[in-house]
């Protein structure tokens, strides 16, 4: 009678001991898979191009509007754009003014070339012929907050671009941009804050420009230059019927 | 279990008011305060009446337009007003929160000028609320009609 007893509990104990284990393993694929959710929730949407969108630029449908950032933070030059991860955010973002915003800059998702343009700071847009205004927030550690804020973007400096019909490529200059450092983040990344200035060095690069698209799109044309204006607040705001509405 | 005594309705109907514990009271006031822009006044409007008035004209009578619409040639001056505020309250439980914030009025004087930039239409009017902007210039520039805020202004035809 003991005996069997103490079989019947020896089972148990072990069937329990089988059990522990397989939910440890589940505990931690779900710690894991939870990690991974984290570290891409951490990304800013951020894009390499699609067929879709290779298919809208061989159309003429849109345009590759191409800008370089480029950024020193406490006097010493700064990646702009290092791959974001768990501990590291991004430290630019952008908006555009549209038509439909009658030049309020929104959110506006940005796109590289390639991972080497990435490095070096080049970015496009796509956009379809029209005016538009570029806001731009950074260098500052904590952009990534600021995506959904009107006002910040609002007093963001801002620069006029034409999209002119008939173009595939456009390259409308190089910014650069300055910041400084103020503490440390939690896990030991720097906590920058922009310097902006009325005055925003704007560099001609077109002969770069047209090297890194030619390598990359040598069907798609000759490269457009047509450098960013400033928009500075109380200038008028100009906007232009998009193509699409009229057909409407 | 159907709630017959009628004074425990209203009981219970202040009380989950209260729980949910959200006040919002606009109160208008005198439209005496700019909030935003330069406002255009009816008076300065006066010299658009004319069909002879060109573009050079009203830049230099108001300034720079707020918005230039390219291939509509519209010019558009926008203001705002203090309409009046908004005292809000929220509350729940043992705590909560006040303020007030401003109402605006949203007043554009839209001008359209044609091919010889001379004025075809203006209007001073108020967008609404609910409106975007580029909504309401669309609308405008269709000739869809407006609220009424003020009537509109067409030189050629009252010449």
């Amino acid at each position: 009678m003991i005996a069997s007893r103490r079989i019947v509990s020896h089972e148990i104990m072990k069937n329990f001991a089988s059990r522990c284990l397989s939910q440890r393993v589940l505990v931690r694929t779900a710690g894991l898979l939870c990690f991974c959710l984290m570290m891409l929730c951490s990304c800013v949407p951020s894009a390499f191009m699609t067929a879709k969108d290779k298919a809208a630029l061989a159309s003429g449908e849109k345009a590759l509007v191409l800008t370089r950032i480029q950024c020193t933070v406490d006097n010493q030059p700064c990646a702009p754009f290092i791959k974001p991860s768990f501990t590291v955010e991004p430290i630019f973002v952008f908006g555009l003014g549209t038509f439909e915003t009658v030049g309020e800059p929104k959110y506006a998702i940005h796109g590289f070339v390639s991972q080497e343009a990435r490095q070096a700071g080049w970015i496009y847009f796509l956009l379809p012929p029209g005016i538009y205004y570029l806001a731009v927030l950074g260098p500052d550690s904590a952009v990534i907050s600021k995506t959904d804020s009107t006002n910040d973007f609002r007093d963001a400096p801002r620069w006029r671009l034409d999209v002119l019909e008939n173009t595939k490529l456009i390259y409308v200059g190089s910014l650069h941009f300055t910041g400084k450092t103020e503490g440390k983040l939690l896990f030991g990344g720097k906590i920058i804050h922009p310097v902006y200035s009325d005055e925003i060095p704007l560099q001609n690069e077109s002969e770069l420009a047209s090297r890194l698209l030619a390598e990359h799109f040598p069907a798609a044309g000759v490269l457009k230059t047509t450098l960013l204006q400033r928009w500075y607040p109380g200038d008028p705001i100009i906007i232009r019927t998009p193509k699409s509405f009229l057909r409407k | 279990m159907p709630i017959s005594n009628p004074t425990l309705k209203v009981f219970l109907c202040c009380i989950s008011l209260v729980l949910v514990g959200c006040v919002l009271l606009p109160i208008p006031l005198p439209e005496n305060k700019v909030l935003a822009g330069k406002p255009v006044t009816e008076e300065q409007l006066s010299f658009l009446s004319s069909k002879d008035t060109t573009t050079q004209e009203v830049l230099d009578r108001l300034g720079k337009p707020n918005i230039i619409w390219e291939d509509a040639r519209i010019f558009v001056y926008n203001w705002e007003m203090r309409w009046g505020i908004l005292f809000w309250a929220v509350g729940a439980y043992y705590s909560g929160a006040m303020g007030m914030a401003e109402i605006p009025k949203h007043y554009l004087l839209l001008i359209q000028f044609n091919d010889q930039n001379r004025i075809t239409r203006f209007e001073r009017a108020v967008r609404p609320l609910t409106q975007s902007c580029s909504d309401f210039l669309q609308a405008w520039e269709k000739n869809v009609p407006m609220t009424p805020a003020s009537p509109r202004n067409n030189p050629e035809v009252e010449k």
